[in-house]
C-alpha cells in the first residue's frame, strides 16, 4: 500500500503529495515546534521540510518507512536552522566588539504551543529553555518522546540508534534537567 | 518565582509537558505551501537569464573598455604634429636640425 503511495509521489502526482501533506503536516508542525519554540518559525520550517520532502522523493529507497523519512528530514532541517541562529548569534558577539552598536540579544525563548495547558505555559516555557542546554542528540531524543510523543523505538528509527541508547539518552537528559532546573529555583 | 521546595518545583516542571496536545499548522497550509513553491520555480526561472544577463553586462563592459583604450592610443597619434614626428625620426634632437638650416645657410650665402 505504502509503496503504491511512494511510486504515486515519485511520479509526481499532485493528489498524492496533497494526501502526503494532509497526514503528516500536524506532525511535521509539532516537531517543528518543538524545536524552534515558535508558532511562525514551525510555520515557516515545516513549509520548507515539505518542499525538501517534494524535491527528493525521487530518491527515497524506502529502507526506511515514508514517516521515519519524514521526520528525519524535519529534525534535521530544524537541527540546522538552530546552528544557523546560533552562529548568527556568535557572529554578531564578534562584529559587537568593533562596532558601536551593542550586539543583538538573544531571540524571546518562550514556548508559544497551543497544545500547552494555561496552568502549564509558565513551566513548561522555563523547561524548553533548559532543554536548549541539552547535547543535540539528548534534545532530539527529549523533544520527539515529550513534544511530538513518539515511543522510543520510532525515535531510535529516526536517530539511526538503538532502543538502548535513545532510552540511554531520554535518562541522561532527564538527569540533566533536572540538576539544572534545581538549580534555577535554588537561585530564584 | 520563589520557591520553598526546589526538587517538588523541578518535578512539576520536568511534568509540564505530559499529555501536551499536540497542535496544528491551521486552515489552508496547503495552499500557503504550494504558493512558495511556485514562487520558488518561479525565481528559478528567473536565475538562469540573469545569468546570461550578468555575462552579457561584462562582455559590453569589455568590450566597452577595450574601445576606449584604442580610441585613447588614436587620440595621442592624432595629436603629434607630422613634422615633429618626421623631425624625430631623421633628427635627434633639435641640435641637430639647427646645424642642417645653419650648414644650408652658409651654403647659399658661399653660392
Amino acid at each position: 500500500m505504502e509503496t503504491e503511495f511512494i511510486r504515486a509521489l515519485q511520479a509526481g502526482q499532485q493528489e498524492a503529495f496533497k494526501k502526503l501533506v494532509a497526514t503528516y503536516q500536524a506532525k511535521v508542525y509539532n516537531t517543528c515546534l518543538g524545536f524552534l519554540k515558535n508558532t511562525a518559525a514551525a510555520d515557516d520550517m515545516s513549509q520548507e521540510v515539505f518542499i525538501e520532502v517534494h524535491q527528493s522523493i525521487a530518491g527515497f529507497r524506502a529502507d526506511a518507512t515514508l514517516s521515519t523519512w519524514v521526520y528525519r528530514i524535519a529534525v534535521n532541517k530544524c537541527l540546522e536552522e538552530l546552528r544557523r541562529k546560533k552562529r548568527r548569534q556568535r557572529w554578531a558577539v564578534v562584529t559587537s566588539l568593533w562596532s558601536t552598536r551593542e550586539a543583538s540579544q538573544a531571540e524571546p525563548v518562550d514556548f508559544d504551543h497551543p497544545g500547552v495547558t494555561l496552568e502549564n505555559k509558565e513551566r513548561s516555557a522555563i523547561l524548553m529553555q533548559h532543554v536548549d542546554s541539552l547535547s543535540e542528540n539528548q534534545r532530539v531524543a527529549f523533544v520527539m518522546h515529550k513534544v511530538e510523543g513518539l515511543p522510543y523505538e520510532q525515535i531510535a528509527r529516526i536517530m539511526n540508534l538503538s532502543v538502548a541508547a535513545v532510552e540511554s539518552l531520554m535518562v541522561r537528559a532527564k538527569a540533566n534537567l533536572k540538576k539544572s532546573l534545581a538549580h534555577y529555583y535554588q537561585e530564584e | 518565582m520563589k520557591e520553598q521546595h526546589p526538587t517538588r518545583e523541578t518535578d512539576k516542571t520536568l511534568a509540564s509537558l505530559d499529555g501536551l496536545n499536540p497542535a496544528d499548522p491551521g486552515p489552508y497550509f496547503y495552499t500557503r505551501l504550494t504558493g512558495r513553491m511556485e514562487s520558488r520555480q518561479q525565481e528559478k526561472a528567473w536565475a538562469m537569464p540573469l545569468v546570461w544577463k550578468a555575462a552579457l553586462t561584462v562582455l559590453v563592459l569589455v568590450n566597452g573598455l577595450t574601445l576606449y583604450l584604442i580610441s585613447a592610443q588614436d587620440t595621442t597619434q592624432d595629436t603629434t604634429d607630422p613634422v615633429e614626428m618626421l623631425s624625430a625620426d631623421y633628427f635627434n634632437t633639435d641640435e641637430d636640425l639647427y646645424l642642417l638650416e645653419y650648414t644650408q645657410a652658409a651654403e647659399t650665402t658661399q653660392e
